[in-house]
């Protein structure tokens, strides 16, 4: 610990330190036990030259707060029971289920040049995955349009609206015949809306 | 940067997970705090633990304390009823029940703790107060003078600075040196 910093310290106690230098000391200072003790020291200084009466043991307390602490975090006020998901998970939402969708119905298109029963069962298959009960097997143009829905409906809940989602949303219309509107097109197509939020 | 707002920036620390930041809150007011909960209990050790529990309370609903008060503020009605809490679980009354709870300073903690002093706790509390002022007498003029200011009168570095016709920065450095030179002659007594 060197001089600049002890009087960088001295000036902080006395609460006369500017901002830009008081900011690296506290960063330094939640890293250095060093130089918090050295603070702890400057105020002891402080006391006894005013004749301050002290509790013997008081000076240990910070160190009994610590040790507890250390096994408790923080309470996360931010927790509550219907919480979406945080900003950090929903681009990775988004883009698992854009990833997810994406090869769904590419593997779809694949089968549906090559008119092949198995490729329309793994279709069906998937369709089936968000009914509850049988579905009978529908043209494949309608079930990439209801991917196309559920891609939708999923990526505005979780938030993922960025380009990875829009890329497939294009990608799904793109293959599909013409249904949909002008305002969805260019809502889908137009890259300068919002961004996930990056945490 | 005032006290306060260094004490903001501290909590905001904390907020974000430093818990470095939130050990140099408890350097800063533990005595403070344990000086105010002796108004409630005798016991010294009790003090601790119920200051103890002060803080630790404090910490669980930092990510809660949106700032509107300082933190100080803020602590010391934790600490209160902290320690109003502990009294009433052990159904006690306070020492003092004429003592006015709205101004605190005019409490006379001297006269209490002598009731409650220990013989290792005089000896040391003595010694280091003994320590303190031969190195402040041991120090030149300017620096006895200047870290004298500070500590005792309470004044500024700007007031200082006009009181001893220097420039602010020659303040700052000779009140850290004195404060060296005064850490240098105690040594361990103040850990």
């Amino acid at each position: 610990m060197n001089d600049a910093i002890r009087m960088q310290i001295s000036a902080f106690v006395d609460g006369e330190l500017p901002d830009n230098e008081a900011d690296l000391l506290l960063r330094r200072m939640g890293q250095d036990a060093e130089l918090r003790l050295k603070v702890a020291e400057y105020l002891a200084i402080g006391r006894a030259l005013r004749g301050e009466a002290s509790v013997p043991g008081v000076d240990r307390i910070h160190e009994r707060v610590s040790a507890e602490i250390d096994d408790k975090p923080l309470e996360d006020v931010a927790d509550t029971p219907d919480k979406k998901p945080s900003a950090a998970i929903r681009p990775l939402a988004g883009f698992a289920i854009a990833a997810s969708v994406a090869l769904a119905a590419i593997f779809g298109l694949q089968q549906m040049t090559a008119v092949d029963e198995e490729a329309t069962g793994a279709l069906d298959g998937v369709v089936a995955e968000q009914d509850t009960g049988y579905t009978v097997p529908q043209p494949v143009d309608e079930q990439l349009r209801q991917y196309y829905r559920m891609h939708e409906e999923a990526a505005g809940e979780f938030g993922a609206t960025g380009i990875n989602s829009r890329f497939v949303s294009v990608r799904i219309s793109e293959e599909l015949p013409q249904e949909s509107t002008p305002e969805q097109d260019e809502a889908s197509i137009d890259a300068t809306d919002e961004q996930p939020t990056q945490p | 940067m005032s006290n306060q707002s260094s004490d903001k920036k501290l909590v905001k620390r904390v907020q974000r997970g430093d818990k470095g930041a939130f050990d140099l809150l408890v350097l800063k007011y533990q005595h403070k705090i344990v000086n105010l909960v002796m108004r409630y209990v005798r016991d010294p050790d009790l003090a601790l633990d119920i200051t103890q529990e002060a803080f630790i309370k404090a910490y669980r609903a930092l990510p809660r304390f949106r700032g509107d008060s300082a933190f100080y503020t803020w602590m010391y009605r934790i600490a209160v009823n902290t320690a109003k809490n502990h009294l009433a679980a052990q159904r006690r009354r306070p020492m003092n029940v004429e003592l006015d709870f709205q101004d605190p300073d005019q409490y006379d903690l001297h006269a209490k703790l002598k009731e409650t002093d220990t013989p290792e706790a005089i000896t040391l509390s003595n010694e280091l107060k003994n320590t303190v002022e031969q190195a402040i007498a041991a120090l030149p003029e300017d620096l006895r003078t200047a870290i004298i200011l500070r500590e005792i009168e309470g004044m500024s570095y700007e007031e200082i600075a006009q009181t001893m016709e220097c420039p602010v920065g020659t303040v700052r450095s000779r009140i850290f040196r004195a404060r060296d030179a005064i850490s240098k002659k105690i040594g361990s007594l103040t850990r």
